[in-house]
């Protein structure tokens, strides 16, 4: 190249000019790209979708003796045993899904051994819905059913009794059962959130709740045999809002007779909107 | 603006990077070199010299240049003759060494320049050779900042003392602006301190 090209470039090239490249340079090859240069990380998401970091596996590796898992089988799991089964199914369908899809492409003989295992695996996913599906219509029904029933009273009695008869009740497997029988039977979770649904079914499970405690936790705690019978909705709230224990107890205490010194009287009819009100805050609160 | 060859000391006091940058067609894998993290019609008139059928001359599409590449240099100087040297390797593979340079190409069964629709991959791997040239050729230290490594080539190209390599952060491409600003930062940054650990050890 002689100086009179180089000032095509531009105004200021002759004066680069002086640092310029030898005339006889060579030129190189061009540089292929290599992945060599990059490392997968081991922990790579999509790592999920090879088995033992394998491209691809031989058609002999596909286990085609087994059978599905039949619904009678699912029925003796527990919940968390077919949900892990559930993700085991479901990463090795995707690691078979994409190998068969490999060999599609090539019309490869062997695709079909690979989709004839997903096919296996998913009428284990099929059924393991089906078993789920089946636990859930039993506890609607069951759940429907007790509250109709006039059963439902003599349960709740039993309850009571029983936790009242309780030694010690200041246990986890308490705490557990109290959950489970406000969830159940008044359906208020152990969490509340902006779905939860604060309805006549609500109410009452506060009052008994409320009642519950104050009648076991009366004699252990004085002050709360000072504050002689609960006689409003705020004050059950209280309590049932408080963890069943002696401090939890005295803490609603305080609660309530903060509420009684401000000389409020609650009819009835209103009790629902109260609650709903009290719901609401306590989430205002929390967020 | 990247509208005409910049001097060093246009860029510096511009607050510009010691750099320069390697845009790729993502359509075609053409190649434009520009001192500035943008390019114009300048570098496309400028760095496409013969164009024919096997490399037509590109459009200013803002959308389908994405930036392949950033050689960082340290010294303003150095990255003028670099930029320069870049442009001329090209002159020199369009229009002096044509041949030499068609010999090297991939080529596909009717002869043509290997490609798949309009892209030809030889073209940014010709850029990444001309760059290890530059490098070589005058003894500059290099920082390269790629897109993917991936696009580095095999470490045999590179002379280890002269260039470190780095991965741009992984990015969407729609926020390219503001990884080039976070490259263009750190580039001067390190200017500073060495200039600063030069006027140190002058003192002593």
């Amino acid at each position: 190249m002689n100086r009179s090209t180089v000032a095509r470039f531009s105004t200021t090239s002759m004066a680069a000019a002086r640092n310029r490249l030898p005339t006889n340079i060579k030129l190189r090859r061009p540089i292929p790209p290599t992945i060599d240069n990059i490392t997968v990380p081991e922990n790579h998401p999509l790592w999920q979708f090879f088995d033992n970091k394998n491209f691809l596996r031989k058609p002999q590796e596909i286990q085609t003796t087994g059978r599905p898992w039949t619904i009678q089988e699912l029925r003796r799991k527990k919940f968390d045993d077919l949900h892990k089964l559930w993700y085991v199914c479901l990463k090795e369908r995707n690691v078979l899904g994409r190998e068969h899809r490999l060999l599609e492409s090539v019309d490869s003989q062997s695709a079909i051994i690979y989709e004839e295992q997903s096919e296996q695996i998913r009428t284990t996913m099929w059924r393991i819905k089906h078993v789920l599906r089946e636990r859930q219509l039993a506890e609607t029904k069951s759940r429907e059913k007790l509250l109709k029933s006039s059963e439902l009273q003599d349960y709740l009695q039993d309850f009571k009794q029983e936790y009242l008869d309780s030694q010690d009740v200041e246990t986890q497997e308490w705490y557990d059962k109290l959950e489970r029988l406000q969830y159940a039977i008044f359906g208020i979770p152990n969490y509340l959130s902006a779905d939860t649904v604060v309805d006549e079914h609500f109410l009452e499970g506060v009052k008994f709740i409320g009642e519950l405690k104050f009648a076991k936790f009366s004699e252990s705690v004085p002050e709360l045999q000072d504050l002689g019978k609960l006689s409003s909705i705020v004050e059950n709230y209280a309590l049932f809002e408080e963890t069943s224990n002696k401090e939890g107890v005295t803490l609603a205490v305080k609660r309530i007779e903060e509420y009684r010194a401000n000389d409020i009287q609650i009819p009835q009819e209103k009790e629902l909107e109260v609650i709903q009100e009290l719901v609401r805050d306590r989430l205002e609160v929390a967020e | 603006m990247s509208t005409k060859l910049r001097s060093a000391k246009w860029i510096q006091k511009n607050g510009f990077a010691p750099q320069v940058f390697l845009f790729r067609n993502i359509e075609t894998n053409q190649v434009l070199y520009s001192q500035l993290p943008h390019i114009s019609n300048y570098q496309i008139k400028q760095q496409f010299w013969r164009p024919n059928w096997q490399d037509r001359k590109p459009q200013k599409r803002r959308d389908i240049w994405r930036c392949m590449a950033v050689a960082d240099f340290h010294n303003y100087d150095n990255a003028l003759k670099a930029y320069h040297a870049l442009v001329e390797l090209r002159y020199l593979r369009q229009v002096t060494k044509k041949e030499e340079a068609m010999a090297m190409r991939r080529r596909n069964k009717d002869g043509n320049i290997w490609f798949s629709a309009q892209f030809r991959p030889v073209h940014s791997q010709e850029a990444v050779a001309d760059l290890s040239t530059v490098i070589d050729e005058f003894n500059m230290p290099s920082k390269i900042y790629w897109e993917s490594l991936w696009r580095r080539g095999d470490e045999k190209y590179w002379n280890k003392d002269l260039t470190t390599h780095e991965e741009m952060d992984l990015r969407d491409p729609r926020f390219r602006t503001v990884v080039l600003n976070d490259i263009k930062e750190k580039s001067k940054a390190e200017i500073g301190l060495n200039q600063a650990r030069a006027a140190t050890s002058k003192l002593q």
